[in-house]
């Protein structure tokens, strides 16, 4: 007896187990995901990214990292950069992250000093943010120097500048953006041959009424005294990210007097990006961006911040993960990202290693929409949709994807039904009106021939109604 | 039976009365002042209504143009920032109008503010019934009715207390200066007796607490 029961209690307590098996998977991520309702409250979704592992000079065999700032991919040349700025080198790493050589020297004698930033061109030419030698330095595939750009000489740049680059990019045409340390005037352009040209992009100083007070107050007082109130300098931005089509994200730390904490710069300078990208207690510290779909990283939460290039009004297709921590998959102090054939990679500055996050298959269902959508293949889009809100009922950015899809279909009844759940007013009005015509449309035979019987019969009637009266008064 | 039969009648003229002062704002208010015409029981009845369609702003209004979460409707408190409201607009200027020796009667006041209403409410329930048929396009028109109503309303409110309290038009202007001074003194000691009351009732609960811990 005393036997059955062990055995029972056995059992049952192995039973207890199955439920914290099942969530196994879930409790491995120590954060978590979470998008918005159409209301502006966090909710929270599946996860999209997993961390897997992470990557620290152990693994690759060539000592700890000590303070790396930059992470680059290049895709042309299937190479991931690694700017390891507390020991002076480069690591250049094949796509499965197994070290392929290590930069601390280039060829020429030329040693690196605390180097910040790296950009490297699809033949292999590499430009360097070498902050120590307060210089941009140019190195070909295989690392030999080819030239140091020259300190910018111009009268436009302050009197007390200090050349400190930290990010570069690099156009087609061989134009150098670089930015630099304390600069707030914009991204430094440089023609090919490394003259100075212009300050590029300068993040916006929105007006407000406070500061419109301001600037009059500072016109009527003294040049001494308007000298010492405060000025509306736009913010210095925190990195640079280059995509295919050449536009230049620039990511911002904080949004002090109004500016942009994300702005996407054409090569004219000017920001086309329509919404703010974030609110001012956002650091973010950098960004990437592929096939429309923007991640951002932000230093203050963290988080790495995923949303899209355009987006509906009253709609953030967002997700945000990650956080501060010691665990895998929270970060100290990161510093930048890179997106290699889906995965994202997080290095972290402090704690010195790489996080690999993977996609998950409700991460890939909104890649696969997404990608389909900002194509303007709304039909081809209805499938993944389905699947993301299957998965996740919630993320409203499917609905839009399906309403938007079956508008286009023509079938107007159902692309409403998904605005609606999708708090999308603007779409939902354009189905609407659509939906409304054809209302219109096929009620018109039956309201035409009730009109004209009306009329006609009202005619008889009063004709009839007349001749009564005469005959009666006849 | 016949003294239900006169109420229902009395109070189908009192809202036939509302329709004739709409249009006939100067000779409506007069039959208010001295023949008496008009009914308290009507008045209610747009109280009622004016009540709904603010319920019916947030409830009904069509998904376009309906920007209230759903989860944060709170007719108690819609109920209260109507009825309530008005109740407070009454009062002041009932007061304002005892201040200045204005000849108004209670009941003429009452009535007044009612019928100053109506075109509001009226306007407001065709926008919300046109908001269930209308896209984004023809946003600007249906904001165009509401002011309407709005604009129609203050006119209304604006001649009957010129002719229920037989003002001047300066007096009429300084009566609703005081009246809004009124609202803003009558909100503070609400407020005030708010908050002394929260203390009193805090207080009582903590002797009692003190009490029962130590007997």
């Amino acid at each position: 007896m005393r036997r059955v029961k062990t055995i029972a209690i056995l059992i049952l307590s192995i039973l207890l187990l199955v439920p914290s098996l099942a969530l196994a998977e879930d409790s491995e991520v120590p954060y978590q995901t979470y998008t918005y309702d159409r209301w502006g409250n966090p909710t929270p979704t599946p996860n999209a990214y997993l961390p897997n592992r992470s990557i620290g000079g152990a693994q690759l065999g060539c000592g700890n990292l000590n303070n790396a700032q930059d992470l680059f991919y290049s895709q042309a040349l299937q190479e991931i950069y690694v700017v390891d700025s507390g020991n002076a080198r480069i690591l250049v790493l094949n796509p499965d992250f197994t070290l392929k050589r290590e930069i601390t020297e280039l060829a020429g004698g030329y040693r690196l000093s605390n180097p910040q930033g790296i950009y490297v061109q699809d033949d292999g030419t590499m430009y360097i943010c070498d902050m120590g030698n307060q210089q941009v330095v140019e190195a070909d595939g295989q690392g030999n120097l080819v030239r140091i750009l020259p300190t910018p000489e111009s009268p436009l740049l302050p009197d007390n500048f200090n050349y400190l680059p930290i990010k570069v990019v690099v156009d087609d045409h061989g134009r150098i953006y670089i930015l630099s340390r304390g600069i707030y005037q914009g991204l430094i352009y440089l023609e090919p041959d490394g003259t100075f040209i212009k300050f590029f992009g300068a993040n916006e100083v929105e007006m407000t009424l406070m500061r419109s007070v301001q600037k009059l107050w500072k016109s009527i007082l003294s040049d001494k005294a308007a000298a010492s109130m405060q000025s509306f300098n736009p913010i210095e931005y925190s990195n640079l990210y280059m995509n295919d089509e050449g536009y230049i994200f620039a990511t911002a730390a904080g949004s002090e007097n109004g500016a942009k904490v994300l702005t996407q710069l054409n090569p004219l300078g000017i920001n086309v990006l329509s919404w703010a990208g974030g609110s001012e207690t956002l650091l973010y510290s950098d960004v990437v961006e592929r096939n429309g779909i923007i991640t951002l990283l932000d230093t203050n939460g963290g988080h790495l911040i995923q949303t899209t290039v355009q987006r509906e009004r009253g709609n953030s297709m967002q997700i945000t993960f990650g956080g501060i921590g010691q665990q895998r998959g929270l970060f100290q102090k990161p510093s930048s990202i890179a997106e290699i054939n889906g995965n994202l990679y997080v290095l972290d500055a402090e704690k010195n290693t790489i996080t690999e996050f993977v996609l998950t298959d409700f991460g890939r269902e909104i890649r696969e929409a997404i990608t389909l959508y900002n194509q303007g293949q709304y039909v081809e889009s209805i499938e993944p949709w389905k699947q993301v809100v299957r998965h996740n009922s919630n993320y409203l950015s499917g609905y839009t994807g399906l309403g938007k899809a079956y508008y286009q279909l023509g079938e107007y009844e159902t692309a409403m039904y998904y605005f609606n759940l999708a708090g999308d007013r603007q779409n939902y009005s354009l189905a609407f009106k659509e939906q409304s015509l054809i209302v219109m449309r096929d009620a018109f035979p039956y309201v035409a021939s009730a009109l004209i019987v009306l009329v006609i019969g009202g005619l008889i009637l009063g004709r009839i109604l007349k001749k009564r009266k005469e005959v009666r008064h006849g | 039976m016949d003294k239900v039969k006169t109420f229902w009648k009395d109070a189908g003229a009192g809202i036939r009365h509302v329709f004739y002062t709409m249009f006939h704002p100067v000779n409506g208010f007069d039959q208010i002042k001295w023949e008496k015409k008009g009914s308290v029981a009507a008045c209610c009845l747009i109280l009622l209504v004016f009540f709904l369609s603010n319920v019916f702003d947030q409830v009904l209004t069509g998904f376009i143009f309906n920007t209230f979460n759903p989860d944060r409707i709170s007719v108690p408190s819609i109920f209260l920032i109507t009825i309530g409201g008005f109740a407070i607009v009454y009062v002041s200027n009932w007061a304002a109008g005892s201040l200045m020796f204005s000849e108004g009667e209670n009941r003429d006041i009452f009535i007044t503010l009612c019928y100053a209403l109506v075109p509001y409410t009226i306007f407001d329930l065709i926008y919300i019934l046109l908001t269930n048929f209308a896209n984004l396009e023809v946003a600007a028109f249906l904001t165009a009715l509401l002011v309407i109503g709005f604009l129609w309303s203050g006119f209304i409110l604006v001649v009957g207390m010129y002719y229920v309290h037989q003002f001047t038009f300066g007096e009429l202007l300084l009566n609703l200066l005081l009246t809004a001074i009124g609202i803003a003194i009558i909100l503070f000691l609400l407020l005030l007796g708010y908050s002394l009351i929260q203390q009193i009732i805090t207080f009582v609960v903590t002797i009692y607490n003190e009490i029962v811990f130590r007997l």
